[in-house]
């Protein structure tokens, strides 16, 4: 069975992971190094509250990058001039990654592949190895050495304990491909050799022009490491907008992984993801995302864009932005009753709530589009726009929609065959083709055309 | 000429039309670049554009949800056949404005009907703050 991944990046978020509503609808709790250094009782309190199985990346990559990308948005008068890193990447490094991780922060230069080895070229064995001890029993103790006296003492010898560990990582993208995979190899090795008794992932984290230029060289990498499982994560893998050739290129690499004889986790997965996982065709095992948001994730985060309402239609298995599902709504006249909504737009319980709530089906789907009070924002070119953000309300049952949806998705698993599930794509795109933005459907068309070939072995 | 001289061109030929009208109007995520209540009561939202109309017809699209009409507001000749197919295809209106401040409907708007009173609520509440 495809294992979920809920991934925890906020304590706003808290309330989706507890409570008998959701607490079902996940298997695994994926949580990131930053903000488990950062709030660790918080933190260790949910951990042992939800009784979930888990995992901490230890984000090691974040350090070959630019370290301007580490870098804190807030400082205080006097501060401007000062470079000042996030506290949380702070804690992480100093207090749990040690070196030469925390070099990166205090020399403001970036980690290469360089870092791990010696003038003369070799590996260095001994900052490999030690490094990657600390790495591995940061995410190994952290959360049992966090909790409260009371609750370890309750807890006696079963204190939480990660699902898998995840060998120190970096990103392989076309620069320097080569060599960072020598490094990811050389820290998957020494992890097994630190910690033989535990399951240790390999983060294979990648970009799209890696995987599909230097595929055959990421497959040979791997080969001979006896890996006990593999956490991929693609660089901007919007499963939506992936072309043909992209999602047979994504498609190639899950079936070379799979010949790894490893679990596969895609750390950042929509609904293509979601069927490739299906047991006829098992090519993953396990799928993560984030409280309506985290289907796909760059590897070098971009920020910004205004904050607007979206709404998961499992017709089209995608975040929609409510204009667009309200326009595929509207054309299909599919919020006219509470049966046509229910039978086409959603019966979760979120849903069936507000229909109750509201009285109709219209009413019920407005308050997913409900905006506050306009805001004036002076753009940079000195225009001043005024726009309206989604209400708090309106943010929470569209995340509780959304997760109820995608827990919809997964169980369908179980109770759809492939060939059932891929049909239902061609045919809502034929559905939906007369009224829908064309940008919204074609991924379904496009799915479609690669799982019917990969279906029929071609 | 920039868009914000070619809103204000518009919003002079309109104002003598409409009972409340504003620019950089609340919507949503997005800002309209004039909104109005006309006297007849229907709701309009003018996006004006002097380049970019694929932008403004995606911007269109949003207040579709709310407006009972909707127009691209172009200087005048600066359509072509690629606009006007645009602006058919998504049922948009086309009006135009020459040197002398003549407003033109090239294009008539589809008179919507607005799929909820709600939205096109709001969208007054916002017209008629802004335009105080």
């Amino acid at each position: 069975m495809t294992k979920h991944i809920y991934h925890f990046n906020m304590h706003s978020e808290k309330k989706y992971f507890l409570g008998k509503e959701h607490i079902n609808n996940y298997d695994l709790i994926g949580l990131n190094g930053n903000i488990v250094a950062h709030s660790p009782n918080a933190i260790a309190a949910l951990i042992s509250t939800t009784a979930k199985k888990y995992f901490i990346d230890p984000q090691t990559h974040i350090f070959q990058h630019d370290p301007h990308l580490l870098e804190s948005n807030s400082r205080k008068p006097g501060e401007e001039d000062q470079i000042k890193y996030k506290t949380s990447v702070v804690k992480l490094a100093e207090r749990h990654l040690g070196m030469p991780f925390y070099n990166v922060l205090q020399t403001n230069s970036r980690l290469s592949p360089e870092s791990f080895k010696t003038e003369s070229g070799d590996l260095e064995n001994d900052l490999i190895s030690e490094s990657c001890d600390r790495v591995l029993d940061f995410q190994k103790s952290f959360i049992g050495n966090n909790l409260d006296e009371e609750e370890r003492d309750l807890l006696g010898k079963d204190l939480p304990h990660p699902d898998f560990l995840i060998a120190p990582y970096f990103y392989i993208s076309r620069s320097n491909t080569k060599e960072w995979l020598e490094i990811n190899e050389a820290f998957y090795k020494a992890a097994k050799i630190s910690q033989p008794n535990e399951q240790v992932f390999y983060a294979l984290v990648v970009s799209k022009d890696a995987m599909d230029s230097f595929q055959d060289r990421i497959i040979e990498s791997l080969k001979g490491l006896n890996l006990d499982g593999i956490l991929l994560w693609i660089d901007g893998h919007q499963e939506e907008d992936l072309t043909s050739s992209q999602v047979e290129c994504y498609i190639k690499l899950l079936k070379n992984l799979k010949s790894l004889g490893a679990p596969i986790y895609n750390s950042h997965a929509g609904y293509l993801s979601i069927l490739l996982s299906h047991p006829a065709l098992n090519l993953l095992q396990g799928l993560g995302h984030s409280m309506n948001y985290g289907e796909h994730r760059t590897v070098v985060p971009v920020g910004g864009g205004i904050p607007q309402a979206y709404f998961y239609l499992r017709k089209n298995h995608s975040r929609n932005k409510y204009v667009n599902a309200f326009n595929i709504l509207s054309g299909k006249g599919w919020y006219g009753s509470v049966e046509e909504y229910l039978k086409n737009v959603c019966n979760c319980h979120k849903c069936q709530e507000l229909i109750r709530l509201k009285g109709s089906a219209i009413e019920a789907f407005i308050s997913y589009g409900e905006t506050g009070e306009p805001t004036t924002i002076r753009r940079r070119n000195g225009t001043v726009v005024r726009i309206s953000y989604p209400t708090g309300e309106a943010k929470d049952i569209a995340v509780r929609h959304y997760v109820n949806n995608k827990d919809l998705e997964f169980n369908s698993l179980n109770t759809k065959s492939f060939s059932e599930l891929n049909d239902e794509l061609k045919d809502v795109y034929n559905d939906l083709l007369k009224v829908a933005d064309i940008k919204v459907i074609q991924h379904l068309d496009i799915w479609n055309a690669s799982l019917t070939k990969l279906a029929e072995g071609r | 000429m920039t868009e914000k001289a070619l809103v204000r061109q518009f919003v002079s030929a309109l104002t003598s039309k409409a009972q409340f009208i504003g620019t950089e109007v609340s919507n949503f995520h997005r800002s309209a670049d004039i909104a109005a209540i006309m006297e007849n009561g229907e709701v309009w939202v003018v996006e004006c554009k002097l380049s970019a109309i694929s932008k403004a017809i995606e911007q269109l699209q949003t207040h579709m949800m709310s407006a009972d009409k909707v127009y691209l507001g172009l200087p005048k000749k600066r359509r072509n056949i690629a606009t006007i197919d645009k602006i058919n295809t998504a049922g948009f209106g086309l009006l135009e404005i020459d040197e002398q401040g003549e407003l033109c409907e090239v294009i008539p708007a589809k008179l919507r009907e607005t799929p909820t009173s709600h939205f096109k609520k709001v969208l007054m509440n916002n017209i008629t703050a802004v335009s105080q």
